[in-house]
C-alpha cells in the first residue's frame, strides 16, 4: 500500500476510535447542552464530555504516539530491535522513584508520583547512555538494561516488602497504569510537549537515517555523535518520564509499535518511520483503551497493562516470526 | 468555599482551649465544637486523622457556614454537599457502617467494586437504579461521579479516583480509617461517622445504634467464661513465611476479649508481623487452635481445603486439630460483622464454649471438619 494511503487510513481509524470513546459512555449526553460548558454554569453533559472523555482521548493518542516515537528512537540509537523504554531500565526508573516517594511515605499525590517519574526516567535513561559508550557489542548493553531493570525490580520488592499497607496499596494502584485519570489541561499539555518531542526527533529524521547506516558511516557522513545522543537522551527522558508521570509504568507501546510499523510499511527512511509510528502507537493505545473499558461489555474491562501486555506480546511474537519465516 | 482565616489570627484562635468530643473506642476521628453565635445551636465539625493517627489529615464540615465559624482549621477542608444526595462508598465495610443504623440504605448514594457488595438491601437498590454502581473494576466510573454528585465519596486515605479532575471540588472526598483500628468497637464506632455525615439526627441514631452494640459488646467480654483459657494463633503462609497481625491489632484484642490467648500477642503493632516457618511449626504445636480467614467458593471449607491451600499447613495444623475459619465467601466478614464486632465475639465464644450456641444470625467463624 502505498505510503499516503496507509497515513490516511491510519488517521481514519484513529478518528473512528478516537469519537467511538467520545461518543459512548456510562450515561448518555445531551449534545445540545455542551456549548454552556463555557459559560458560568457547566452541565454535567460538558463537565463528563470536556472533563472525562476528551482528556482520556487525548492522553492515550499522546501516550501511544510519544512511547512509540521513544522505542524508535532508542532502536535506532542502539541499533536493536528489542531497545525500548521498558527494556532499557527507563520505565523501571520511573516506577522506582514513584516506589521510594510512595512507599516510604515521603508523599504519593498525583503532582509528587509525576515529578518522581520524570526524574526517575532520566536518571536511569542517563545510566543507560553512560554505560553504553564503554559496551562493545549492543547485546551487552542489552543485558545491562536487563540488569538494571532486576535491579531496580528487586530495590522496588524490598521497598514494597517494608512497606505499609496503605502505600503498598497505592503504589499497586499506580503500577497497573490508566489514561483516564488526567484534567482537560494536563492532557492539552501532554499532547503539546508530545507534538513538539515529535518535530525535534522528526527534525534529526536525516541524521538517524545516517545512524542506522552504523557510527563509523554516520560519523564520515557529518553527523555529530555527541549533539545526536544529547538531543535523544533529551528527547527520550521528557517522553517517556513525562508520559510515565501522567499514565503510570505503561507497558509495550515504546517497543512493540516501531515493529508493527516496520511492518505495515516497508520505508526505512525515518522521514515515514517518526509520523507513522506516531499514528500506529496513538491507534494501538485508543484500541488498548477499549480492553479497559471491556470491550464495550458491561461489568467487565481490564487494568490497563493487563490489556497492552495482552496485544503488544503476540504482536512482537508475529513479528519475528514473519521475520525468520521470510528469513527462511 | 467559605471563609479564610488569616494566619496570624488563626495561629492565636489555635492556642485558645479548644472543645472535643471524643469517640469511646475509635483513635482515628473526633468531633470539634465550633463556637455558636449568639442564640444559635452548636454545631461541630469532624476531624480525620492521618493513618498514624497522629496529625488532622481533614476536616469535614457540614455547610460552609461550619467552616467559617471554625477558628482553627486543620488539614484539608471538606465541606458536605447536600445530605440528600446520599454518601457514596469505596468499600463494603463502609455499606455495612451505613446500614447498621438505617436498614433501608436510604443514605447510601452508590459505590465502586458493588460486585463484593453482599448485603442484599444494597444489591437491590442498585438493582432498582435507587443506587449508583461507580464502577472501580478496573477503573472508577467518573461519568456517574460527575452525573450523580453524592454528598461525599468515602474512600482509602489513597487512590482518589479524581485527584487531577478539574472538578474535583465538587465532589467532597472523605478518607476513611475504619480498617486501621486495633478495636473491634473502635472499627464499628465509624458509624457515627457515617450518621454524622447524613445529618444531626442520623449522627444521633447511630450513636445510639452503636452504644447498643458496645454495651452488648462489654457485657459478652465480662461475662464469665466457663471454658480454659486456649492458645490460639491465627495467620497462614506467604510466600515460605508465617504473616499474622500483630497483638496490637484488631483479630488480637478480638481473641483476647473472648478469654483466650493470642499467641503473637508480644509483637507490638497492629501490623502484620513474620514468622521463620520453622519456627511456626514449633508455635503450631504449643497452642490449642488456629483461626484464619479464608474465601473458599463452593463447598463449606474443611481441613482437606486448608490442606490443598497449602500443604505445608499440616506441619502448623495444633496436636488438637482445632482450626477455626471465617469463609469470606459465605459471610459477610468484611461487611455486616464489622459493623456488629458483639455478635463476632459472641461467635467466637460459643465456638470454644463448644460450639452449640443460640446465636442472632448463621456464624461466620466454625470449626473446621474433616
Amino acid at each position: 500500500m502505498k505510503y499516503k494511503a496507509t497515513v490516511i487510513l491510519t488517521l481514519v481509524a484513529i478518528f473512528g476510535l478516537a469519537s467511538s470513546h467520545m461518543l459512548s459512555g456510562s450515561i448518555d449526553i445531551d449534545w445540545g447542552e455542551l456549548g454552556l460548558w463555557f459559560g458560568d454554569a457547566p452541565t454535567i453533559a460538558g463537565t463528563v464530555f470536556f472533563e472525562v472523555r476528551l482528556p482520556r482521548v487525548l492522553i492515550a493518542i499522546a501516550a501511544g504516539a510519544g512511547l512509540g516515537i521513544s522505542g524508535l528512537m532508542m532502536q535506532t540509537w542502539f541499533h536493536n530491535p528489542l531497545a525500548g523504554p521498558s527494556v532499557l531500565g527507563v520505565t523501571s526508573g520511573a516506577g522506582m522513584a514513584v516506589a521510594l516517594v510512595v512507599l516510604t511515605g515521603m508523599g504519593g499525590g498525583w503532582l509528587a508520583n509525576a515529578l518522581a517519574a520524570s526524574v526517575g526516567s532520566w536518571c536511569a535513561l542517563g545510566l543507560v547512555l553512560f554505560v553504553a559508550s564503554r559496551f562493545r557489542g549492543l547485546a551487552s548493553l542489552l543485558i545491562f538494561g536487563l540488569m538494571l531493570n532486576y535491579l531496580l525490580g528487586a530495590l522496588v520488592t524490598v521497598l514494597q516488602a517494608e512497606a505499609k499497607e496503605n502505600a503498598l496499596q497505592q503504589f499497586v494502584f499506580w503500577g497497573m497504569g490508566t489514561f483516564g485519570q488526567a484534567s482537560l489541561v494536563t492532557a492539552s499539555a501532554l499532547l503539546l510537549l508530545v507534538l513538539a518531542a515529535s518535530s525535534v526527533a522528526f527534525k534529526q529524521h536525516e541524521n538517524l537515517d545516517k545512524w542506522t547506516l552504523g557510527a563509523v558511516t554516520a560519523r564520515s557522513m557529518g553527523v555529530n555523535e555527541s549533539r545526536l545522543q544529547k538531543l535523544l537522551v533529551v528527547l527520550t527522558g521528557l517522553l517517556a518520564g513525562s508520559i510515565t508521570a501522567v499514565c503510570g509504568p505503561v507497558a509495550f507501546l515504546g517497543l512493540a509499535t516501531p515493529h508493527l510499523v516496520k511492518l505495515i510499511i516497508p520505508y526505512r527512511s525515518h522521514s515515514r518511520l517518526i509520523p507513522m509510528t506516531a499514528l500506529i502507537g496513538a491507534l494501538l493505545a485508543l484500541l488498548a483503551d477499549w480492553g479497559v473499558k471491556g470491550w464495550g461489555i458491561a461489568d467487565s474491562g481490564w487494568p490497563l497493562n493487563a490489556v497492552l501486555s495482552m496485544l503488544g506480546a503476540p504482536l512482537v511474537i508475529w513479528v519475528l516470526l514473519q521475520r525468520n519465516f521470510s528469513r527462511s | 468555599m467559605g471563609c479564610e482565616v488569616p494566619e496570624e489570627n488563626a495561629k492565636s484562635a489555635c492556642q485558645m482551649p479548644l472543645e472535643y468530643a471524643m469517640p469511646q473506642f475509635a483513635e482515628g476521628f473526633r468531633w470539634k465544637v465550633l463556637p455558636a453565635p449568639k442564640g444559635e445551636q452548636q454545631r461541630t465539625c469532624l476531624e480525620l486523622f492521618d493513618v498514624n493517627f497522629e496529625t488532622v489529615e481533614s476536616t469535614v464540615y457540614r455547610d460552609s457556614m461550619a467552616l467559617g465559624l471554625d477558628p482553627c482549621p486543620k488539614g484539608n477542608a471538606v465541606v458536605l454537599l447536600a445530605a440528600s444526595h446520599g454518601l457514596a462508598t469505596l468499600s463494603t465495610t463502609h455499606v455495612a457502617l451505613l446500614q447498621a443504623w438505617d436498614d433501608s440504605l436510604a443514605h447510601w448514594a452508590g459505590g465502586a467494586f458493588v460486585n463484593y457488595i453482599q448485603s442484599d438491601i444494597a444489591q437491590l437498590r442498585l438493582a432498582q437504579k435507587r443506587a449508583v454502581d461507580f464502577g472501580g473494576n478496573p477503573e472508577w466510573d467518573l461519568e456517574m461521579l460527575i452525573a450523580h454528585p453524592p454528598s461525599a465519596l468515602c474512600i482509602y486515605p489513597f487512590g482518589n479516583p479524581i485527584d487531577d479532575a478539574s472538578w474535583s471540588e465538587d465532589v467532597p472526598i472523605v478518607p476513611i480509617l475504619e480498617y486501621l483500628e486495633p478495636h473491634p468497637l473502635g472499627r464499628a464506632e465509624w458509624m457515627r461517622v457515617f450518621g454524622w455525615m447524613v445529618s444531626e439526627e442520623s449522627g444521633d441514631k447511630a450513636s445510639r445504634r452503636f452504644q447498643q452494640i458496645s454495651e452488648r459488646y462489654e457485657a459478652l467480654r465480662t461475662s464469665p467464661k466457663d471454658y480454659p483459657k486456649l492458645r490460639v494463633f491465627t495467620g497462614s503462609v506467604e510466600q515460605g513465611e508465617w504473616h499474622a497481625p500483630g497483638g496490637g491489632s484488631f483479630i488480637a484484642r478480638l481473641l483476647s476479649d473472648a478469654g483466650v490467648e493470642y499467641v503473637f500477642q508480644e509483637y507490638e503493632g497492629r501490623e502484620n508481623v513474620r514468622i521463620p516457618l520453622e519456627e511456626m511449626m514449633k508455635v503450631g504445636n504449643a497452642s490449642d487452635a488456629w483461626g484464619l480467614v479464608v474465601q473458599h467458593t463452593g463447598d463449606s471449607f474443611g481441613m482437606q481445603d486448608l490442606l490443598a491451600m497449602e500443604d505445608r499447613n499440616r506441619l502448623i495444623i495444633p496436636a488438637s486439630n482445632k482450626v477455626f475459619a471465617a469463609n469470606t465467601a459465605q459471610c459477610d466478614y468484611f461487611g455486616w460483622w464489622v459493623a456488629r464486632p458483639d455478635a463476632m465475639l459472641e461467635n467466637v465464644m460459643c465456638l470454644f464454649d463448644g460450639g452449640s450456641c443460640d446465636l442472632e444470625v448463621e456464624p461466620c467463624f466454625s470449626w473446621l471438619k474433616e
